[in-house]
């Protein structure tokens, strides 16, 4: 089966010069022909423009880089990532068929843009969340020096191509690339160290797919890094929005609804971070500041503020019924403030707890009761590297969010529902929370969209200059770094994680553009 | 108009003044990163006062004459020193941050910005007379400091990346905005939502494996050069299609600034710019063809050539003039990158050098300037957004 689709995929990427023109001819005709008029109107001239686009990019990128490699890789990738393909297949239309009581999110199935654009943002979602159920690698887990050498060899005879396997026929080159392949996973089921993987989709019991796409410098799987890639970045720049997104809206709400001296101070400290470049902040935060306790400082301003924000909404609600209030305060605040403690200055330290639980729980056995140590140690708590990363990604981006939410509020502020909660003699904080804050939901997730797509890329940034994050770390942004120096040779080590940002903020784009779109029309 | 500028300046003015604060607290304020340095540049052994000596003496400039921070010794009945007191040459105080910061932005003022420790000369071009601790005039090796020559090859990138930016940007716009809803538009959106999220460095990364030196496309076109004999005899195909005529990494200190090796990190930074004024664009021209002194010019009878240049345009442009100018920092961010993945000897070269290795004067120099150019943007940005909108009046 597995031997069919790779002769399929080979054979249709090799033909790529009769696909293309067909495929060309078909977009070309439907863009300008008058036959088909309607396709040029909208509603369906924004999916004849996405088409016309992505089939010439399509068609360059196939005629660039086609090769019975590539169909080869295509068809193992979708064969491996198959539950990833079915669970998003499953999301999209169980959302499809319940749109209509879905709200703004269900409208944006009524654009096809819109549906590509989420359907690329869900695939990296559900990727990361099932990358241990997959057959993949570990993200640092180096193949051992043997196995490597045959992968390397399944490598270096796809790029030998035709020197190498003259006088072969592809079928038959692809069944001795296969069965290298399944000797390779053998091989390697007889090394494994630590846990196989869950589920097993290719071959036998504990074996795992070849190294589709080659490995590193360090002899690590690049396809499994990939999909571990997104479990980098996805949390890192959406919980970096988020929190930027809970600065700019606190001090956003407080200084457009009360204007005067304190308006104007916080617009001038955001207009002062908004005065840097983003790459001399970085450097400033992350290079020179990594000594000192800068990051903790700035983690120690920033982390106040969501708990500020839930503060000043329980406030808000429940300023008359202080029963109520301290109730919720008792369950809250000790929650909170640990949280907030261990992640900006790592304290209450839980060193001491993690000598006893080891000795307690570690029943003699040395590698377990380090691995609880480390475990509890570093409860609730964030890497102090990854914290450097978030801060910075966080703090810079917060002064957008400010200056967004304070301009929505300085709109809003005057609406006659406003004046109506003051009339009744609503708390304040429950006139910015409950009253402004839900009436500018719609620029608001728009413009959360797009940040996590920038902030993605600001990640990748700060990986790219190696500013940060661990160098074996396995984000996008670090691996196009790692195999930059091999470019002439190895492209396919930088270029494809440099796509998967693309393809990952393109998605956050499209939907950012849709939601624009769809919230307009109320 | 002339009360708004002046005031907007005295705003730049503060915020230069408490940014550089910062900075300096920043950067200086990192001992431990001082004494890394120190380390490194004498050797692991030395004593920590001998250490403390250098970061004072060499880093901070503390025992520079004028500082404050001179060991002034009285020797009244010395020949050797007829005005009765001597500065010691191996003594200095240490002053205080807000001292130093004093010292540094005096210094910084009058055009001395410190010694780079990584390129081991001025900062900036220094013209002026250097003296030593002892009070001696010393001649001044390199009167071409370390900014001077970047900034001058940032500048000339940076001027193409926005001479080009800006046309592309606008052009896209104007044509995708003119109808709004059209094939047209809708093709020209979705390349400029592409062009958003092509960050530089996979720009940069995709233009080398393509386009530079013995790559993809070339060798591409070589293979298909093979197939060709005639090509290869007649047109000497064998020369021009094996091998780009860009280069992937920039030499300036051999060629200067040429065509090849621009061309590349200029049209990464441009690709992943563009898209954003395009859009800016497209919504400002869409607005302004779905006016109201556009419908009556249509329905007046007007030519639509002439609508769109001279009724809508004009008025479009105006929004569009503020993102331009606002897009500068990221603009110097993208610089940075493409100049490290080019290589290419600049501004952000020099920053990623400095803050790489701690080199105190240099971090401090480029991050004030480049908050200098952003502001100075800003400003302009304000007072020309007032002076293009006439419905705008400010005091």
């Amino acid at each position: 089966m597995l031997e069919n689709l790779a002769i399929l995929g080979g054979f249709i990427a090799s033909f790529w010069v009769v696909w293309a023109t067909l495929l060309g001819a078909a977009l070309l005709l439907s863009a300008f022909s008058n036959v088909v008029s309607p396709l040029r109107k909208p509603p369906y001239s924004s999916v004849t423009a996405f088409a016309l686009i992505a089939g010439t990019v399509g068609m360059v990128f196939v005629a660039l880089f086609s090769s019975p490699k590539m169909g080869l890789t295509t068809v193992w990738a979708l064969y491996v990532l198959w539950p990833v393909f079915a669970a998003l297949a499953g999301v999209m239309i169980l959302s499809w068929i319940f749109k209509e009581r879905l709200g703004l999110y269900g409208r944006v199935f009524d654009s096809p843009i819109g549906m590509v654009g989420l359907g690329i943002c869900f695939f990296w979602i559900i990727a990361a969340l099932m990358a241990d159920l997959l057959p993949l690698y570990g993200p640092l887990e180096a193949l051992s020096k043997d196995n490597g050498t045959i992968v390397q060899g399944v490598t270096r005879k796809f790029k030998l191509g035709a020197e190498a396997l003259e006088g072969l026929t592809y079928a038959e080159y692809v069944k001795l690339t296969l069965a290298e392949a399944s000797e390779y996973g053998k091989l390697y089921k007889s090394n494994i160290r630590g846990s196989a993987p869950l589920m097993s989709w290719v071959g036998n019991e504990g074996e795992r797919l070849p190294a589709i796409l080659g490995t590193d410098k360090a002899n690590r799987d690049i396809f499994s890094r990939l999909i571990y890639g997104a479990r980098t970045v996805l949390p890192l720049s959406i919980g970096a929005t988020l929190v930027s997104f809970t600065v700019g809206i606190t001090l956003g709400l407080i200084a457009g609804y009360r204007g005067g001296w304190l308006d104007q101070i916080i617009t001038f400290v955001a207009n002062a971070i908004l005065a840097f470049p983003v790459i001399v902040l970085f450097y400033l935060i992350v290079l020179v500041g990594k000594d000192g306790n800068l990051s903790r400082i700035l983690a120690t301003a920033i982390f106040a503020f969501p708990l500020l924000l839930v503060l000043a909404g329980l406030w808000g609600l429940y300023s008359v019924k202080k029963g109520r209030l301290i109730g919720l305060l008792i369950v809250f605040l000790p929650i909170a403030l640990f949280l907030y403690f261990r992640n900006t200055w790592g304290l209450p330290d839980l060193s001491g707890i993690a000598a006893w639980a080891a000795a307690t729980f570690g029943g003699g056995n040395a590698a377990r009761e380090a691995n609880i140590a480390i475990a509890v140690a570093n409860f609730a708590q964030m890497e102090p590297r990854m914290l450097n990363v978030f801060v910075a990604v966080a703090f810079s981006s917060a002064p957008g969010a400010f200056r967004l939410v304070r301009g929505l509020t300085l709109d809003v502020k005057d609406r006659d529902y406003v004046a109506a909660a003051q009339t009744r003699g609503e708390n304040q904080f429950y006139i910015m929370i409950f009253e402004i804050l839900p009436n500018v939901r719609g620029p608001l997730m728009v413009d959360a969209a797009l940040r996590i797509g920038y902030t993605a890329i600001l990640l990748g940034t700060l990986g790219f200059l190696a500013l940060g994050l661990p160098q074996e770390s396995a984000d996008w942004g670090s691996m196009i770094a790692h195999g930059r120096g091999q470019l002439r040779f190895e492209p396919q080590m930088a270029v494809i994680p440099a796509l998967c940002i693309v393809s990952l903020v393109l998605g956050l784009n499209l939907l950012a553009d849709t939601l624009r779109e769809q919230s307009l029309k109320d | 108009m002339l009360t708004f500028a002046l005031r907007k300046l005295i705003i730049l003015l503060l915020t230069l003044l408490v940014v550089s604060a910062v900075v300096f607290a920043i950067v200086g304020g990192n001992a431990r990163a001082l004494r890394t340095i120190a380390v490194l540049e004498l050797g692991p052994r030395t004593p920590q006062t001998e250490q403390d000596r250098f970061i004072q003496r060499t880093i901070f400039h503390q025992c520079d004459p004028g500082t404050g921070a001179e060991v002034v010794i009285e020797a009244p009945d010395d020949p050797e020193h007829p005005n009765g007191f001597y500065i010691d040459p191996n003594k200095c105080r240490s002053l205080s941050l807000a001292q130093r910061y004093g010292t540094w932005l005096f210094g910084f003022l009058q055009g001395d910005w410190g010694e780079s420790i990584v390129f081991k000369k001025h900062v900036a071009g220094y013209r002026g007379v250097l003296v030593d601790a002892q009070g001696n005039e010393r001649p001044n090796p390199d009167p071409w400091g370390v900014i001077n020559e970047r900034l001058a090859n940032t500048g000339m990138l940076a001027a193409w990346v926005f001479g080009v930016m800006v046309t592309l940007g606008l052009f896209i716009g104007i044509l995708a905005g003119m109808n709004e809803g059209s094939i047209r538009d809708r093709s020209l959106s979705v390349v400029a939502i592409g062009s958003t999220s092509m960050p530089e460095y996979v720009m940069g990364i995709l233009l080398v494996v393509l386009l530079a030196g013995n790559s993809m496309v070339f060798s591409a076109l070589g293979s298909f050069v093979d197939f060709l004999p005639i090509a290869d005899t007649f047109l000497g195909a064998d020369k021009w299609a094996r091998k780009s005529p860009l280069q992937g990494s920039a030499n300036l200190d051999k060629d200067g600034i040429t065509f090849a090796n621009t061309v590349l990190p200029v049209s990464a930074v441009i690709i992943y710019g563009f898209g954003y004024i395009a859009r800016m664009t497209r919504a400002s021209m869409a607005e302004a063809m779905g006016s109201q002194y556009v419908r009556t010019a249509v329905l007046k009878g007007v030519p639509r050539h002439q609508v769109v240049l001279k009724h809508a345009l004009r008025n479009a442009l105006i929004a569009p003039f503020t993102v331009i100018m606002l897009q500068f920092p990221y603009l110097l961010s993208g610089l940075v990158v493409v100049e490290v993945i080019f290589s290419w000897k600049g501004f952000g070269f020099a920053l990623n050098a400095g803050a790489s290795n701690m080199d105190y004067n240099l971090i401090l120099a480029c991050s004030v300037v480049s908050v200098i150019v952003v502001l100075l943007t800003q400003f302009i940005s304000d007072v020309g957004y007032v002076l293009l909108n006439p419905r705008i009046r400010v005091a």
